[in-house]
């Protein structure tokens, strides 16, 4: 009951956010393709699109517009975790909510969800065009595998998101900073633009952390075209749920933690 | 269930802060801003915290709202302790901080309001229901705010949007901190009519911590005065007035020339015993006398006797009862503008 309530609420906050301001709507829509756009253009002038397509055995826009759409959504769930405390004190609306007896899990695990939902349907709108374009009508199965994955992603980056912020405002407080610091890192991490199964063997490892890298690292498997077993498909979605359940309770323990340092030091009011 | 909403014994919060002394040299200071405070508050009636700046209101409010660990004393709030039962607390409590800020701008007071009633537990089909009772209740509806952005609110739409959240889950407890601050006239009467009501008319309790004596006076029922965190008084509004010495103001206003009002000023302080004087000039040749007294009817005719028989007209005469405000002066000794 209460899930619905908070989602609800959610939803009506973020939407309100993006539809009162066209600028981000437009933003979001076309995000893929100015991300695509620039990577490829930067890419052309300093290297070979023809030699990207030799060694990685696909074309460079379908791979980078995946690969942008897939950032976005799963920013989309780390951003708002990591955002929203810091949105609050700056609005004054943190006492107001750290003064709710609703669990602040399950508030957590609801803030990412409505901007999450707007840009995997952004997706079905933004990805055909191209992958109809380069792939045929087998581009639409292909939207649908991307999207799905995208979705299984971020929605298992969720808890993950939520030990993060608990742990990192728990340390150093609310801060931009902390937040700028640890984004592009996290993106090196998932393996969004650097694929997880070419890394070196540290980067692999703290890779293996972060749940959304297994169905990451599917994904790029099959837009590369390399074989994978189904069972080693299985495996690793197996291994991405398992972590991210094991990350909620851990993620409760440590907004926990991070309530209680507010609560020693007194939350500003 | 007790009477009592809100128990504090012996309450005790410090913090420990950083002085700046330059650019790398910092050193720590400890502030005491509460030195063990007691006070109760019962259901039905409104307590009015009453102190200036950096008096440790604020932080009172903060460690009954659960926002704030007391460092000792003992607090509980709706019969449930503030550092182990927190969770308990927030169920029953409604808390406002302030107006200016705490809501989305993005969002228009209903959509807030709906927010935070989600956030707060409430179901859906009671939502909707509840924030038009409380947007009709606050006339936001009537002000034309209730679906405006809160970016576009005035100060006084925040205001009653902000009592509004604190109504949302219609709890027995109110903790309200300075809720007037800064609002117009009609706003500020507003909150405090229905401040009153909520408890006399509903039975809650509330605490309303304010720096102002004229509110302090007609919403609260009894006042706790509180200054460098110790509570200094504590009664009814009369009561604390009876509780300073008895000396009024005669206040005389009399239409005279320069020189005989340096006269009058002369020979009333020189003729009258444990007397202050002072005078002031309202307008052309019309001056006010204003004396403290302890006895207003010993002195009365010897003064009237001194202007009129120096040709002085009296124009009006009035005996001035002590204010809230000289009660705050008395008790903690801050001198009034």
């Amino acid at each position: 009951m209460t899930f619905r309530e908070l989602l609800k609420a959610e939803a009506i906050f973020v939407y309100a956010d993006i539809f009162r301001r066209k600028a981000v709507l437009f933003t979001y829509i076309a995000f893929p393709y100015i991300l695509t756009m620039f990577i490829v253009l930067i890419g052309s002038s300093v290297g070979s699109y023809q030699a990207f397509k030799e060694r990685l055995g696909t074309d460079p826009i379908p791979f980078f517009l995946t690969a942008s759409y897939l950032m976005m959504s799963v920013l989309a769930v780390s951003d708002d975790v990591l955002w929203k405390p810091i949105h609050d004190k700056m609005m004054g609306t943190l006492p107001y909510i750290l003064v709710t007896h609703v669990s602040k899990l399950l508030y957590f695990i609801t803030i990412p969800i409505p901007r999450l939902a707007l840009v995997i349907l952004l997706g079905f709108a933004s990805l055909p065009p191209v992958f109809i374009f380069f792939y045929g009508i087998e581009g639409v199965y292909t939207v649908f595998r991307i999207v799905l994955m995208s979705l299984l992603s971020s929605v298992l980056y969720i808890t993950f998101s939520i030990l993060l912020v608990g742990t990192l405002y728990s340390i150093g407080g609310e801060s931009w900073r902390i937040l700028n610091i640890v984004r592009p890192l996290l993106l090196i991490f998932l393996g969004i633009y650097y694929p997880k199964f070419l890394m070196p063997t540290m980067l692999f490892i703290v890779s293996s952390l972060l749940p959304p890298s297994y169905i990451i690292e599917l994904m790029y498997r099959s837009l590369l075209n390399i074989m994978t077993s189904q069972t080693y498909v299985l495996e690793l979605m197996g291994l991405a749920i398992a972590i991210s359940l094991i990350y909620a309770p851990l993620g409760s323990k440590a907004l926990g933690s991070w309530e209680r340092r507010k609560v020693s030091k007194g939350v500003e009011v | 269930m007790s009477s009592e909403a809100i128990v504090v014994k012996e309450l005790r919060k410090r913090y420990v802060t950083k002085k700046r002394l330059g650019l790398f040299r910092s050193k720590t200071e400890v502030v005491e801003a509460l030195r063990g405070i007691s006070f109760r508050v019962r259901y039905g009636e409104v307590v009015g915290l009453l102190g200036p700046n950096g008096a440790g209101k604020t932080t009172t409010i903060k460690i009954l709202s659960t926002l704030l660990l007391p460092d000792d004393g003992e607090v509980f709030v709706g019969g449930y302790d503030v550092v182990r039962e927190a969770n308990n607390i927030r169920k029953i409590i409604g808390v406002m901080f302030g107006v200016e800020k705490g809501f989305y701008g993005k969002l228009t007071g209903r959509e807030n309001l709906k927010y935070f009633a989600a956030l707060y537990g409430l179901s859906s089909s009671i939502i909707e229901k509840r924030v038009n009772e409380l947007l009709k209740l606050l006339e936001l509806d009537k002000l034309g705010a209730s679906d405006k952005l809160f970016e576009e609110y005035s100060l006084g739409m925040k205001a009653r949007l902000s009592l509004a959240r604190a109504l949302l889950k219609d709890p027995p407890i109110l903790l309200l901190d300075e809720p007037t601050l800064g609002l117009d006239p009609i706003s500020a009467r507003k909150i405090r009519d229905l401040v009153r009501g909520l408890a006399h008319r509903e039975g809650k309790a509330v605490l309303y911590t304010t720096h102002n004596m004229f509110e302090a006076e007609i919403v609260c029922d009894r006042i706790l005065l509180i200054n460098n965190g110790l509570i200094v008084a504590e009664g009814t509004p009369s009561e604390l007035k009876s509780r300073i010495p008895r000396i009024r103001v005669l206040s005389v206003t009399i239409r005279a020339t320069k020189e005989s009002i340096t006269t009058l000023n002369k020979v009333l302080t020189e003729v009258l015993n444990d007397v202050s004087v002072s005078v002031k000039e309202v307008s052309s040749g019309v001056y006010e006398l204003r004396l403290k007294v302890r006895n207003v009817e010993e002195v009365m005719n010897e003064v009237i006797r001194s202007i009129a028989s120096r040709g002085n007209e009296i124009i009006n005469l009035k005996v001035e009862e002590p204010t809230l405000e000289d009660v705050f002066i008395y008790f903690t000794g801050n001198v009034r503008e």
